[in-house]
């Protein structure tokens, strides 16, 4: 039998990509990048090769991710945190967890 | 394979690049390069280097490559399968300037060790001094003759090797001499192409028959405030007016789908599968594939319509796999 991988469902879809935007929109704010948000792509590396984030960025980032969205992170936490889309996850997870996703 | 990638995700491996484009670029106008990439070449600090794309006018990609500004050149790596497109790409294009290219595949050897051990394998061969060197830059390293990168693509720790013929052979004793108590094996190049994909580093192959480079998602090779940048006007046309998105997707079916397969939503057509690997870390086949942009997010399920059988996929974040090596830079 073939295990049917479960499809989000519409509204979640749209709450994530909200999520992403938002990410970005806080990335580039809070990290006073000189792109604008519709540049970084989902999947796009943040750190290393990509955007090119450090590790002073990464706490920065660690920050805001606890301010902006409810959801504290260790420092065992940010080397999940490497793309919107990664981010995205471990946000949605931890909200879920604490029952915040759909405040 | 499958020893390589274990050795390359947990321990360390010797790579052996020798198919891997690689050119040199040197003369009083090897700076006229900077109108081809899209990256910016002028505000690249020296021994340091950029991913970034070799493009033509109207967009269409030659080669994604990493680029390096040495003293007085640069030099540019990528995948082995584009080695000839690049070399000539970039001798049309710098005809007529005062430059030399220099293929380095005929007289230089290109070794790499990749994994988490690779730190410790450089500091036993090359001193930790060179455990300073950041991600994306290169030294003259004397005590291993060689020109000495910190740069991969695979998420593992990696450092790369540029060497002339004549002393490839002792470097590569001196490494693995030096790779011993790391249990260091000689590794085989065919490994890369799937731990590149599990953290979503794309080649020329990987870009779908009809999809541009924005659709594949690399936004961030190319630098949009650069002055003239090549296809400029093209690329911020295609930014407004993207049509299908790159995502990454897992299988439910390992040995179900393969390249080229379509996926489909309640029977309508909405993309394309260009390429699928196995993951051993994963276990199981993950892939990258193209589809309507309005669908492209992840937690999405398709139908997989394939000639072998049919099964399903899910939209993924990448990187699919996580390492160690983040952001230690």
């Amino acid at each position: 039998m073939i295990e049917r991988l479960e499809s989000e469902s519409n509204e979640d879809t749209a709450r994530r990509m909200e999520l992403s935007d938002s990410l970005k929109r806080v990335l580039v704010q809070r990290l006073s990048l000189r792109i604008n948000p519709d540049q970084i792509t989902n999947d796009a590396p943040l750190f290393d090769k990509g955007l090119g984030l450090d590790s002073v960025d990464a706490l920065e980032l660690a920050v805001a991710v606890e301010t902006e969205f409810g959801v504290p992170v260790t420092e065992a936490d940010v080397a999940e945190l490497q793309s919107i889309n990664r981010l995205a996850d471990f946000i949605i997870k931890r909200q879920l967890e604490q029952g915040t996703f759909n405040a | 394979m499958l020893e390589t990638y274990t050795a390359a995700r947990t321990a360390v491996a010797l790579i052996d690049n020798a198919a891997d484009a690689r050119i040199r670029i040197s003369g009083p106008d090897c700076r006229r390069l900077n109108e081809f990439v899209s990256i910016d070449l002028d505000a690249l600090h020296p021994f340091h280097g950029l991913v970034g794309l070799v493009i033509r006018a109207d967009a269409s990609l030659v080669a994604v490559v990493s680029i390096f500004k040495g003293s007085g050149e640069f030099l540019l790596f990528g995948e082995a399968e584009r080695a000839e497109a690049l070399c000539a790409h970039l001798t049309d294009c710098l005809a007529g300037h005062n430059v030399q290219i220099e293929d380095l595949r005929k007289t230089h050897g290109y070794l790499s060790i990749v994994g988490p051990l690779a730190q410790d394998v450089i500091a036993e061969a090359a001193t930790e001094d060179a455990l300073g060197l950041s991600f994306l830059s290169f030294e003259d390293n004397a005590r291993l003759g060689c020109k000495l990168f910190r740069a991969g693509f695979t998420g593992e720790y990696e450092y790369r090797f540029l060497a002339s013929n004549a002393e490839v052979a002792e470097l590569r004793q001196r490494l693995e001499a030096a790779g011993q108590a790391a249990g260091m094996i000689a590794g085989d190049p065919a490994a890369f192409p799937v731990m590149l994909l599990e953290v979503r580093s794309l080649l020329h192959r990987d870009i779908a028959a009809g999809a541009n480079v924005l659709e594949a998602g690399l936004h961030w090779t190319i630098n949009f405030r650069k002055q003239e940048l090549i296809a400029g006007a093209v690329l911020n046309e295609l930014k407004s007016s993207v049509r299908r998105r790159g995502i990454m997707i897992e299988l439910a079916e390992s040995g179900a789908a393969q390249n080229g397969d379509t996926l489909s939503i309640e029977g309508e057509e909405v993309g394309v599968i260009s390429r699928i690997v196995n993951s051993p870390t994963r276990n199981g086949d993950i892939g990258l594939a193209y589809v309507d942009a309005d669908i492209g997010w992840v937690g999405v399920s398709f139908d997989v319509i394939s000639g072998r059988r049919n099964t399903i996929a899910r939209a993924i974040a990448a990187p699919t796999v996580l390492t160690r090596s983040t952001y230690t830079s």
